[in-house]
């Protein structure tokens, strides 16, 4: 299974890239307002593409054809997968620190 | 001027990323509401992009290319220096053939069309280049890297003096002609990429065929103390058996033209290298015409993108997941 985490600098835009594409295809632009409405801030179009292109690399994403000059992309099963088990990592994280904030 | 920071910032990207992900990128920083950070941002990525993918085998072809470049006016020089001499030889032949003398002053025509058929010869050979070798930013490279050369001669002391007796300035009018091309080239480049074919062959002709004819003429000018450069040469070397003092020898020919150091090869050598440039840098603007939409460089237009993300903008996903 690939991990985000290797992606570095592009860890957490491609998280917000493959949830934002959990929903559907979209091409860049719709990533980009699905992003800023999920998380308040927009992400610059040279971090959104630097991390389109390392999950395009990594199989977690796909060009689909192009139609009128867009190109959306969507999730591959792959990509599925890593989004499926990086949000099972993160919810595990956060119960723990949660809980341990609770009983402190 | 937004467009021109974008295609500056565009043409950071290596050319893969560039081409793939090019004309969706210049279209988010045609339309962005924060176009400074946003610019910001895509500078800062495609310097990671380019730090990211740089190897050694990527880089080596593109210095051997410069290298290459650096070293022509070598080549461009020496060819000039065998076709005149060749046609001093072969007037000096006829000349003493036909029982006549030449005069010194007779000399400046076979000089000339020496320079003449290298320029020929250069450009044979310039407009084929694009097909075969990929330039990064001919415009500037192709100039830069002449220049460069042209300096480095100058810099070694009997080609140097050849050159031009004043070292200062020889490097002045290098500097001079590298700016001139500069701005010719990106000039040529744009109304090519636009297709405006006119205008660009307009100013090909006037921006660069007249400085070139200026030059021919201010060699024509400067032949006649063409002996400083060729006074080492022996005096039977165009002679084929004539006796020395034969005013149809080609070494005695040209030791009597003018005095030694006086000759000034520069505007020849800068008229060898304007034929290469302007040559090189058409033909790769011609040859890279074709792939315009796909966002190749500095000077590509993201005219035709951003009438696509108007639309993209106005259907969002719309149909998308259909």
């Amino acid at each position: 299974m690939t991990g985000l985490s290797q992606l570095g600098r592009f860890s957490e835009p491609a998280l917000l890239i493959l949830i934002s594409l959990a929903e559907g295809a979209k091409h860049g632009y719709a990533m980009q307002e699905d992003i800023a409405a999920l998380t308040g801030d927009r992400p610059g179009p040279g971090t959104l593409y630097g991390a389109v292109r390392r999950l395009e690399e990594q199989r977690l994403i796909e060009q689909l054809p192009e139609e009128e000059r867009r190109k959306p992309y969507r999730l591959t099963e792959l990509g599925r997968q890593a989004l499926q088990a990086e949000l099972v990592r993160i919810h595990s994280v956060a119960g723990t620190g949660l809980r341990r904030l609770a009983t402190a | 001027m937004r467009a021109v920071l974008i295609r500056l910032a565009m043409a950071i990207y290596p050319a893969a990323v560039r081409e793939r992900y090019g004309a969706e990128l210049e279209d988010l920083l045609a339309h962005s509401t924060r176009p400074w950070r946003d610019l910001a941002d895509v500078g800062r990525s495609a310097l990671g992009e380019q730090a990211a993918t740089w190897t050694w085998d990527r880089t080596r072809p593109q210095l051997r290319r410069i290298a290459w470049l650096a070293a022509a006016p070598l080549w461009f020089g020496a060819t000039a220096l065998v076709l005149g001499v060749c046609g001093l030889m072969i007037t000096a032949m006829y000349a003493r053939d036909s029982g006549h003398d030449v005069s010194p002053a007779a000399v400046g025509g076979p000089i000339m069309l020496g320079v003449l058929g290298a320029c020929a010869a250069i450009v044979a050979v310039a407009v084929p280049m694009p097909r075969q070798h990929r330039l990064v930013a001919p415009a500037l490279t192709v100039p830069a890297s002449l220049a460069a050369g042209v300096l480095g001669i100058a810099s070694v002391p009997v080609a140097g003096d050849a050159l031009g007796g004043a070292r200062a300035t020889t490097v002045l009018w290098t500097l001079g002609w590298f700016a001139v091309m500069l701005a010719l080239g990106v000039t040529i480049t744009v109304l090519l990429r636009r297709g405006r074919t006119g205008a660009a062959v307009a100013v090909l002709g006037a921006g660069g065929l007249g400085p070139l004819g200026l030059t021919f003429v201010l060699y024509a000018m400067a032949a006649p103390h063409l002996a400083a450069l060729i006074s080492a040469l022996p005096a039977d070397t165009g002679g084929v058996g004539a006796p020395p003092a034969s005013t149809s020898d080609v070494g005695t020919l040209l030791a009597d033209t003018g005095s030694v150091g006086a000759f000034a090869g520069l505007p020849a050598m800068l008229a060898l290298c304007t034929a290469f440039t302007l040559t090189l840098v058409t033909a790769g603007a011609v040859h890279e015409r074709p792939g315009r939409r796909r966002g190749h460089g500095i000077l590509g237009s993201g005219a035709d993108r951003r009438a696509g993300g108007a639309h993209d903008r106005r259907d969002g996903r719309a149909g998308l997941d259909a």
